[in-house]
């Protein structure tokens, strides 16, 4: 059970990464992160049940109200982002780049 | 008394701030009721001090102590207020000198741009004169002297829109810098010795005794030089004309120059303590009055030849403190302030009128200004020394006590005869432009104006003032109330060794020279109305002339010693260790660093992606690492 | 044993349905739909978590994820009204390195899970409640200050980024 979980979230991160490199609609790569986070959220758990302590569980409450507020703020930025750019494509996001 | 004395500075202080701070916005009216009030507030008070000082039972010096400004290691310096004989009398012709010359600028200025500004600096330069004047110590006394450098470069520089007012005003300045340092190594030097700057302390005894009193005195003098125009640092006084008229009369030859003769007068201990300075003092001033006012012989610029009167006379004030008078040294600063503020004041107002410096595109001024040329008249008889006007009595004080060094020191038969030359040139050269200036016909180009009253009064009170000064030093043991008045000051060296009918020779000559030069000007510029034998004369001794009218070249020959090589040197300190090495070196560092960032900005995208890239390929080549 | 069996039966469907909710995440360019299927990941996860014993955290995950910040998600989408992904237009570099470090770290991820071997143990696990609170309010009862205080300026600055005009 150990290494199956290991495996699922390996495959989860990966698909993460995976949506946040592909897409460029902004709340998809949103999207990606969040799974990304919960990837790393089951692999918490899977190493607490492992090692049979509480540290990863508290971990993962940590990463929870971190992405919290990182979804709060992410939001907020994207609404002005598509306010002033009227798109979600990152593409035309750039006017600060050289 | 302590109040006052200690307000009549601060009036003209309050005045600068008001008219600085607030002048470009208030009214021309209120700018120079400021300018102006201020200046006369502190003359009443002034007047009152005085009066009270001379008729009162007060101790013949007064050192009035308001703030220690430091108390470091025995080194004490007070802000005070020293009134004794000398600094009463100059406090009394800066504030009423100054007074008169406020009032007339309204009139000379009203027109000007930057009107605030040119009465918030001339309160400035009060201000700083007074705490030259009455300062207590050394210290006070030069941060008076750097201030009153200070403004005098402000308002040489006032028209600083052309580019002449703000080089001569640099000039100054520089020059001055040149004499400053000379007085600050003087200080240093004394105050080695003998461990104060206070003038209670250093000359109370009238005595002094120093190790090095020739390096100080010398060092002293140099100062004075600078300040006063001396050779070899007069070369700036000339080009500071180019401020306004007000200001030359004010500064460059009422007060701010006679700096160095009141410096003197007050270190006279110092001075005593030493022959040698005594004797370089006679020599280099009696040098510089005959020069300057051969100088003055063959300008054309009504300013110019005042300026160079003005070295002249100083010279003369120089001379007198050289050969230990310096109460007449002091006394022909008094006479000097008068004729010479009312000479300069005159002058403004002729140019004010005609818009003209050039002495013979004016003439035939006699009807056109009546005021200015009765005036300007009496004043042109006080500095060339015709008897009952001021100048007379002191220059004829100066040449006496020449005389009387003669006896101990031959060698100053010289320059006795010098200071006698000199007396004729200067009555040649006046009536020189008194000539061309109001007789003859008109060759003016644009129609005078009227005259003004705010400048005429002024010009009355001084004229009137250089007539009747000249009375405080009557050449008559017991009568000679500058003998008196000086007597507890400066002890036994007021004293007169000449016996009577000496003294009268010595008068008699001074008149005759006096009334020789009038003669020869009254020939050459009033009998022959086209300066028909000027003309003549002027082509026989072409050479002469020349060398005369380019001021002996002194300002080019300054320039190739000094200028040019320090010019040389600064630009060899620029070419090499600005631009190569500072200027290299901080080139190649952002070089690099600029290089360093052309290569790492293709890493920095500023695409959020890549950066996911770069920390996914991260993560996965350290997995493979710990494989 | 018939009970484990169940269990166990359970949690491998749970696994694969996690792994396919993911695979959607990934694949769908709506994003609505996309959202839909991350929903079905952390709901998953939340019955997977159930499974490893971590009974507290599995309703944590419920509620605070797919109750709190999905729905915030779902808000926003729904606000701006937001079309699908076209087709093409992606990037030619992340086009290729995407699926790349896709496999690149799926393999270096399972390879390490099986050259250092992690065994299947038999373990007993379940939170006791009253343990894991004291555990989280006193030795880590900084870092939970810390993510209270991170919560509420996130707050402040959400409100104030989004703002129209400040």
């Amino acid at each position: 059970m150990i290494l199956e979980g290991l495996i699922l979230s390996i495959f989860l991160f990966a698909l993460g990464t995976f949506t946040f490199l592909y897409r460029r609609n902004l709340i998809l790569m949103f999207l990606g992160i969040e799974l990304m986070l919960n990837s790393a959220n089951l692999a918490f758990v899977v190493f607490s049940a492992k090692n049979n302590n509480y540290e990863g569980l508290l971990f993962v409450l940590f990463s929870i109200g971190i992405a919290a507020a990182e979804a709060a703020v992410g939001l907020a930025i994207f609404i002005s982002a598509y306010r002033s750019f009227k798109s979600a494509y990152i593409d035309y996001f750039k006017i600060l780049r050289f | 008394m302590k109040t006052i004395t200690l307000l009549i500075p601060l009036f003209p202080l309050i005045g600068f701030l008001l008219n600085a701070f607030f002048g470009r916005k208030l009214k021309k009216e209120y700018v120079s009721l400021i300018g102006v009030g201020s200046v006369g507030l502190s003359l009443i008070l002034s007047l009152y001090t005085i009066f009270f000082y001379l008729f009162s039972s007060y101790p013949q010096s007064l050192d009035f102590k308001y703030y220690l400004l430091t108390d470091f290691y025995g080194l004490k310096i007070d802000f005070g207020i020293l009134i004794d004989p000398l600094s009463v009398f100059m406090l009394f012709f800066v504030t009423f000198v100054g007074f008169w010359i406020h009032l007339y600028s309204i009139g000379y200025m009203g027109k000007e741009e930057g009107y605030s500004r040119y009465f918030a600096y001339l309160n400035l330069f009060m201000f700083f004169m007074l705490i030259l004047s009455l300062s207590n110590n050394f210290v006070l006394m030069f941060v008076g002297w750097e201030g009153v450098g200070l403004c005098s470069y402000l308002l040489i520089g006032f028209y600083f829109k052309e580019e002449w007012p703000s080089n001569a005003g640099r000039k100054a300045f520089i020059v001055n810098r040149i004499g400053d340092f000379g007085f600050l190594l003087g200080l240093f030097l004394l105050f080695s010795e003998k461990g104060t700057f206070s003038f209670g302390e250093l000359f109370s005894g009238g005595e002094i005794s120093l190790k090095y009193a020739t390096p100080i005195a010398l060092l002293l003098f140099l100062g004075a030089t600078g300040k006063s125009a001396q050779i070899p640092l007069y070369v700036w006084l000339p080009d500071a004309m180019a401020g306004p008229t007000p200001v030359s009369a004010l500064i460059h030859a009422a007060t701010m120059v006679t700096a160095g003769v009141y410096m003197v007068s007050r270190a006279n201990p110092i001075f005593e303590a030493s022959p040698t300075a005594s004797s370089v003092i006679i020599i280099i001033c009696g040098l510089t009055a005959f020069f300057a006012a051969t100088m003055a012989t063959v300008q054309r610029d009504i300013k110019k030849i005042l300026a160079y009167s003005t070295i002249s006379q100083l010279g003369y004030m120089f001379m007198a403190t050289g050969a230990h008078k310096y109460h007449f040294g002091v006394f022909h600063v008094f006479t000097h302030s008068f004729f010479k503020a009312c000479l300069f004041l005159g002058a403004g107002a002729l140019i004010h009128s005609l818009h003209t410096n050039d002495i013979f595109e004016m003439g035939g001024m006699k009807e056109k200004m009546k005021k200015t040329h009765w005036t300007f008249l009496f004043a042109t008889l006080a500095i060339a020394g015709i008897p009952l006007f001021s100048g007379f009595f002191s220059k004829d004080a100066i040449l006496s006590s020449l005389f009387m060094e003669a006896q101990h020191k031959n060698w100053v038969y010289i320059f006795y005869a010098l200071g006698l030359l000199t007396a004729l040139l200067t009555s040649f050269y006046m009536f020189r432009l008194y000539y061309i200036v109001f007789w003859g016909k008109p060759r003016y180009k644009n129609e005078p104006h009227h005259e003004e009253k705010v400048m005429t009064i002024p010009l009355v009170v001084l004229a009137i003032g250089s007539l009747i000064t000249g009375f405080l030093g009557i050449p008559v043991e017991g009568i000679n109330l500058i003998n008196k008045y000086f007597h507890p000051f400066y002890g036994e060296l007021t004293e007169s060794h000449l016996s009577h009918s000496v003294e009268i020779i010595l008068i008699l000559l001074s008149i005759s020279v006096a009334l020789l030069g009038w003669r020869v000007a009254y020939v050459f510029y009033k009998k022959d109305e086209d300066f028909v034998l000027a003309d003549r004369l002027k082509e026989k001794f072409k050479g002469l002339y020349k060398l005369l009218f380019n001021k002996y070249w002194v300002d080019e020959f300054y320039h190739l010693t000094f200028v040019k090589q320090f010019i040389l040197i600064c630009k060899i300190c620029y070419k090499f260790f600005d631009e190569i090495l500072i200027d290299g070196f901080l080139l190649a560092v952002s070089f690099i660093l600029q290089m360093i960032g052309e290569i790492l900005r293709f890493f920095q995208t500023g695409n959020a992606k890549t950066y996911a890239v770069y920390i996914i390929s991260g993560i996965v080549v350290i997995i493979w690492l710990i494989l | 044993m018939g009970e484990l069996m169940t269990a166990n039966v359970l949690f491998y469907i749970f696994l694969i349905l996690t792994l396919l909710f993911g695979l959607f995440v990934a694949l769908f360019r709506s994003p609505l739909y996309s959202l839909l299927s991350l929903l079905g990941v952390v709901s998953c996860l939340s019955v997977l978590f159930y499974f490893y014993g971590a009974t507290f955290i599995s309703f944590i995950q419920l509620i605070v994820y797919a109750g709190g910040i999905l729905v915030l998600f779902l808000f926003v989408i729904m606000l701006l009204k937001l079309q699908p992904e076209e087709r093409g237009g992606e990037h030619p570099l992340f086009k290729v390195l995407a699926p790349i470090l896709f496999f690149a770290f799926t393999t270096a991820g399972i390879s390490i899970l099986f050259v250092h071997r992690i065994k299947p143990v038999e373990y007993k696990f379940y939170v006791e409640m009253d343990e894991f609170s004291y555990k989280l309010f006193t030795d880590y009862g900084l870092p939970f200050e810390a993510i209270t205080l991170l919560l509420l300026a996130s707050a402040v600055g959400a409100f104030i980024i989004a703002k129209r005009k400040i």
